[in-house]
C-alpha cells in the first residue's frame, strides 16, 4: 500500500526560483527510501512538500489518500501529527528538558487545557522516557537538552518525532551536522526505530554510501528532478557519477558570477 | 556550500590606477577640518533655543539657584541627626511599599504576557491583532505611575490597594511592550518543528516559546522591579500607600529628622535591591 505519494509536483519559491519539476514518488508502507542529490537539487524543497510545510505549486502529495494541502484547523494538525520529522539542525528547545522536548510530539493528542500547565498523561510521559530509552538517552531524561552532543540531540529529536506514533517518518539531512562516526551511529538509530516501529521513512541523505548501506531504495535528484528512482541493488556507481557530475564545476561557475556582479 | 570556499577578493585590478597620483591630495583632503553642515548648525541653535524656553517656562534662573543656596544648606542641615523614634514606622512602610511593588510587578507581568504575544507578528501574523495592540500598548503605557495612582485613589479609595493597582496596570503596558520584542527575536524552529507535530498555538506558547525566553523575561521583570520600588515610594504623595504618604506628612509637620530617616530607609533598600538584582540578572542570563 502507498504511504506516501507525490504525482507531479512542481514549486516555485516566490522569488521565481523553481526548485522542483514535476516530481513523482511513491513509498510504499515499510519501505525506506534514500533521496540523495547534488546540493541545489530540491531535496529540502521536496522534504518541506512531503511534510505538508510547502504547498506545491503544481500538483498533489499524499500521505495516506490525505492531502494535507487541503485541509484546515484540527484535521490539519492531525494529519501533521501523523508525520514524523527530523531536521539538519535538531530543532529542539535548548533550555527544556530533554523529556520535555519529546513530549511536544504528544501535544496534538493530550488535553488541551491542562497541558498548558505541562501536566501529560502517565501514558504519554511512559512512552517518551520508553522512546528515549530505546535510544540509547536512559540517563538523560531530565537533563537539558542544551547540554547534550549533537549526536545525542538528534537522537532527541528523533525520540519527539516518534512520541507521535507516526506512520510516516520524514528527515532532511539528519547527520549533516555530525562528524562521520557519530552520522553512522544516529543513522543506524534512526533505520533501527523505524523497523522496530515498522514505519515508512524518507531520508535525506548526503552521504551516499550512508544511503547504501540503510535505504531499499534510492531515489537520485538533481535541478529539481527526478534523474532515477531504483532499489539499491540497481543503483551503480555510473549513476552515482552522474548525479553528482559537475557539481564542483557548477560551484565554480557560480562563484565566477557572484564575483563578477 | 561550495561556493563559499576560497571566495578571496582579488580587488588589484581596479585599484591600482588611481591610487599613485592623488594619495597626497587624498590624505590632505581626508585630514582637513570640515566645516560643520548647515544641518548641524540649525541642529545646535534648536537645542539652545529649546534649552532656553524649557528654562524660562520653569523659572529657572542662575542667580535665584546661587540665593537659594543657603536655604539648600539650612534644610540639609536641619535633617541631621535623622530621628531615630521614626525608624520603626519607616521600615514598617518601606515593607508596605515593596509589598506593593512587588505584587504590582507580579500581576502586572501576568497581565503583560498576553498583551505581548499579541503585539507580536510571528505569535500572531495578522496585522490588525498585532498593530491594534501595539496601539492600546503604547497609549496605556504613555501614562506615568502616579496618573494611575491618582485614577484608582479616586476609584477604590485611599491605601496601597490604589497603588498596587497602579503599579499593575502600569507594569502591564510597559512590559507589554518589551515581551513583545523578546518574543519577537526568539528562535523560532523548535516553534515550527512543533507546530508539524500537529501541537495547538497555545501549547507552542508553554512548551517552546516560554521555556526560551523565560531568563531573558524574568532579567527585565527584576529591572522592572527595580523602578517599581522607587515608584511605589512615590505614590503615597497622592495616597495611593507606602512610604511616601509618612514622607509627605512629616514634611508638612517641618519634622526633617524623620524626614531624614525615611529617605534613608529607602535609599538603603533601593540600593540593596539593586544589588541583589543585577547579581541575580548575572547568574541568569
Ligand atoms: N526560501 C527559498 N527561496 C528561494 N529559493 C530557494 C529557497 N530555498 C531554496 N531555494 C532554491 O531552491 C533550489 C533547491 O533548494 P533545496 O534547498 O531544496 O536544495 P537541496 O537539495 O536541499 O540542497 P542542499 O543539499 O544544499 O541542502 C535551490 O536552487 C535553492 O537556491
Ligand atoms: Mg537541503
Amino acid at each position: 500500500m502507498t504511504v506516501l505519494e507525490a504525482a507531479d509536483v512542481t514549486f516555485r519559491y516566490p522569488d521565481g526560483t523553481q526548485a522542483l519539476t514535476e516530481v513523482s514518488v511513491g513509498v510504499q508502507r515499510g519501505e525506506i527510501v534514500a533521496v540523495l542529490g547534488p546540493s541545489g537539487a530540491g531535496k529540502s524543497t521536496l522534504f518541506k512538500c512531503f511534510a505538508g510545510l510547502e504547498r506545491p505549486t503544481s500538483g498533489v502529495v499524499r500521505v495516506e489518500d490525505v492531502d494535507l494541502a487541503g485541509l484546515r484547523g484540527r484535521e490539519r494538525r492531525l494529519a501533521h501529527h501523523r508525520i514524523g520529522l527530523v531536521f539538519q539542525e535538531f530543532h529542539l528547545v535548548g533550555r527544556a528538558s530533554v523529556l520535555s522536548n519529546v513530549l511536544v510530539g504528544r501535544l496534538a493528542t493530550a488535553n488541551p487545557v491542562t497541558s498548558l500547565a505541562h501536566w501529560m498523561s502517565r501514558r504519554d510521559r511512559t512512552l517518551a522516557v520508553e522512546l528515549l530509552t530505546r535510544v540509547g538517552l536512559g540517563e538523560q531524561v531530565r537533563k537539558r537538552a542544551d547540554s547534550l552532543s549533537g549526536g545525542q540531540r538528534q537522537r532527541v529529536a528523533l525520540a519527539r518525532a516518534l512520541s507521535q506514533r507516526p506512520e510516516l517518518l520524514l528527515a532532511d539531512e539528519p547527520v549533516a551536522n555530525l562528524d562521520p562516526v557519530l552520522a553512522a551511529g544516529v543513522i543506524d538509530d534512526i533505520v533501527r526505530m523505524v523497523r522496530e516501529e515498522g514505519l515508512t521513512a524518507v531520508l535525506n541523505l548526503h552521504d551516499v554510501s550512508l544511503a547504501r548501506r540503510v535505504a531499499q531504495r534510492i531515489v537520485g535528484m538533481r535541478e529539481g528532478r527526478v534523474v532515477f528512482d531504483l532499489p539499491v541493488g540497481e543503483v551503480t556507481d555510473a549513476l552515482l557519477a552522474d548525479l553528482y557530475a559537475n557539481e564542483g564545476l557548477a560551484a565554480q561557475a557560480a562563484e565566477r558570477e557572484e564575483v563578477a556582479a | 556550500m561550495t561556493a563559499t570556499i576560497d571566495k578571496a577578493p582579488d580587488p588589484a585590478p581596479e585599484k591600482t590606477p588611481r591610487q599613485a597620483p592623488t594619495r597626497r591630495d587624498e590624505i590632505e583632503r581626508l585630514a582637513r577640518l570640515r566645516r560643520p553642515s548647515w544641518g548641524t548648525i540649525a541642529g545646535a541653535v534648536g537645542v539652545v533655543a529649546l534649552l532656553g524656553w524649557s528654562s524660562t517656562s520653569t523659572g529657572f534662573s542662575g542667580p535665584a539657584l546661587v540665593d537659594g543656596l543657603p536655604h539648600v544648606a539650612d534644610f540639609v542641615g536641619r535633617m541631621f541627626p535623622p530621628n531615630l523614634e521614626e525608624l520603626p514606622v519607616a521600615i514598617e512602610l518601606m515593607f508596605e511599599t515593596l509589598g506593593i511593588a512587588i505584587t504590582g510587578t507580579v500581576f502586572g507581568v501576568l497581565l503583560a504576557i498576553p498583551l505581548s504575544l499579541l503585539a507580536a507578528r510571528n505569535i500572531f501574523p495578522q496585522p490588525w491583532i498585532r498593530d491594534t495592540t501595539r496601539v492600546v500598548v503604547n497609549v496605556f503605557r504613555a501614562i506615568p505611575e502616579l496618573m494611575w495612582a491618582l485614577l484608582f485613589v479616586s476609584a477604590v479609595g485611599l491605601g496601597a490597594f490604589a497603588g498596587t493597582l497602579a503599579i499593575m496596570v502600569g507594569t502591564a503596558f510597559g512590559v507589554a511592550r518589551l515581551f513583545a520584542d523578546i518574543f519577537e527575536t526568539a528562535d523560532m524552529r523548535a516553534w515550527d518543528a512543533a507546530a508539524a507535530t500537529g501541537a495547538r498555538k497555545s501549547q507552542r506558547i508553554a512548551w517552546v516559546l516560554l521555556p526560551q525566553q523565560l531568563p531573558t523575561m524574568a532579567s527585565y521583570t527584576l529591572l522592572v522591579l527595580d523602578g517599581n520600588v522607587r515608584a511605589a515610594s512615590l505614590l503615597g504623595l497622592v495616597g495611593a500607600g507606602g512610604i511616601g504618604m509618612e514622607l509627605n506628612q512629616q514634611l508638612r509637620l517641618f519634622e526633617y529628622g524623620s524626614v531624614m530617616t525615611i529617605v534613608l530607609v529607602v535609599l538603603v533598600v533601593v540600593m540593596t535591591l539593586d544589588l541583589l538584582s543585577s547579581y541575580v540578572r548575572k547568574r541568569f542570563v
